[in-house]
């Protein structure tokens, strides 16, 4: 055990000025005797007097302090309510010692690293996302140029069915189809023009 | 194209996680029509090369690291609508990163690089599964795969990757990559045939081409 006051006094200066963690001193009814100023920063205000339970968030967190029996040490993840309405979660150990409770609150590192990796890894697959839509988009792009449609009025004529081209050209409709689009056309024969052109071959020869 | 005093701008935006600042100065050179391949090499490799340094030598935390990544990464979005309008070749490569390697941005750079230049790319992304890797490989039977890997205790993953990919695709040719070989490490991945370590994407892209010209 150190007996040197020095060093207890320097210990408390450390804790009172410069310690990141929270540190506070509560009654055994929860009320803040003293506190460090890393809290006084956290929770934007002084806090000696006032209520502990009541600097939480108003998420239903009250702590049952009075519970906290002699010697016990209790440990808790709590959400404070910062200046500015900001909220911070904190890892607080509450350590009863006969009339006083000591409070220590610390924010909980592995968790946040925990956090940051998922988080990261998450960025990470979305942006992979992005990158696969991106090259989907490029390829169904490129599909659609290949696919040819035709659309609109097209002048034909009434007689011999050929079309009039962009050019003022008249053009036979196969030739114009094929050019148009991605059709082709064999060349068959009818049953009806059968008759009509080639009369003595019976129908069954069409082929 | 891109000034000192541009590159300055953007790396110190990058470093304080100013995001809209670093993604003006990319719109600006797409705007100025610069050329994928030094938009990759001379901003994104350069600052990310800056930004390891300076996490290595402890004047940067991890998150500053990640945020930059992670920066930097959404930028290659802005470049997407370029990358994928090549005409294709026909030919597939599979890239990605081995084992507890997390530091995706250099593959995902290789494989736009070989889009660019008409290649089917097929990217895995980091920590990638040796399992689906070889399904992949088994599915689409690529002309190529590729690895990249930033941290040096990462080689030996790249080891066992190039070994397991072997044992079943004997003649896979294997690219391999990243800031892990820029101290050393060569004569690990020098003992296995048909391994080409590439330097740069500046080299990458001359070999693309001097490829593109044998065909």
């Amino acid at each position: 055990m150190i007996s040197d006051p020095r060093i207890h006094r320097a210990a408390f200066d450390f804790l009172q000025k410069q310690s990141s963690d929270l540190f506070l001193v509560l009654s055994a009814a929860a009320e803040v005797i003293w506190a460090n100023e890393s809290a006084e920063r956290v929770f934007g205000r002084q806090l000696a007097g006032g209520n502990f339970n009541d600097l939480l968030d108003g998420f239903g967190g009250r702590i049952t302090i009075e519970g906290i029996g002699n010697g016990d040490s209790v440990d808790r993840m709590v959400t404070v309510a910062g200046p500015a309405d900001t909220r911070q979660s904190y890892y607080f150990s509450f350590l009863r010692r006969d009339e006083i409770i000591l409070v220590f609150g610390r924010i909980d590192a592995e968790e946040l690293e925990r956090s940051r990796h998922e988080m990261f890894v998450l960025n990470q697959e979305l942006n992979d996302l992005s990158r696969q839509l991106h090259k989907k988009n490029a390829e169904l792009n490129s599909a659609l140029a290949h696919v040819k449609t035709l659309q609109g009025i097209l002048p034909i004529c009434m007689h011999c069915h050929k079309i009039r081209n962009d050019k003022e050209v008249w053009d036979r409709l196969e030739a114009y189809i094929e050019r148009q689009t991605d059709a082709q056309f064999s060349h068959s024969i009818c049953p009806d023009c059968l008759k009509t052109h080639y009369p003595d071959i019976p129908e069954d020869d069409e082929e | 194209m891109i000034t000192e005093a541009r590159y300055d701008t953007y790396l110190q935006a990058l470093l304080a996680g100013r995001r809209a600042e670093c993604s003006a100065v990319v719109r600006e050179l797409l705007d100025d029509g610069i050329d994928l391949r030094t938009l990759y090499t001379d901003l994104f490799t350069r600052t990310m090369y800056r930004v390891g340094e300076l996490w290595a030598t402890h004047r940067i935390t991890v998150a500053n690291e990640h945020l930059a990544t992670a920066i930097t990464e959404s930028l290659l979005n802005l470049a997407y609508p370029a990358v994928f309008s090549t005409a294709r070749k026909g030919k597939k490569i599979v890239i990605g990163c081995c084992d507890q390697e997390f530091h995706q941005i250099g593959a995902k750079m290789v494989a736009d690089i070989f889009e660019l230049n008409g290649w089917d790319s097929y990217f895995l992304g980091a920590n990638m599964p040796l399992a689906d890797l070889q399904a992949l490989i088994d599915d689409i039977s690529p002309d190529m795969v590729g690895f990249s890997v930033s941290l040096p205790r990462n080689v030996n993953h790249l080891q066992r990757y190039i070994e397991e990919v072997r044992s079943t695709f004997t003649d896979l040719p294997v690219l391999v990559g990243g800031y892990a070989f820029t101290h050393g490490g060569h004569d690990k991945i020098g003992r296995y045939a048909d391994v080409r370590y590439i330097s740069s994407l500046e080299n990458l892209e001359k070999w693309l081409e001097a490829e593109g010209n044998d065909q």
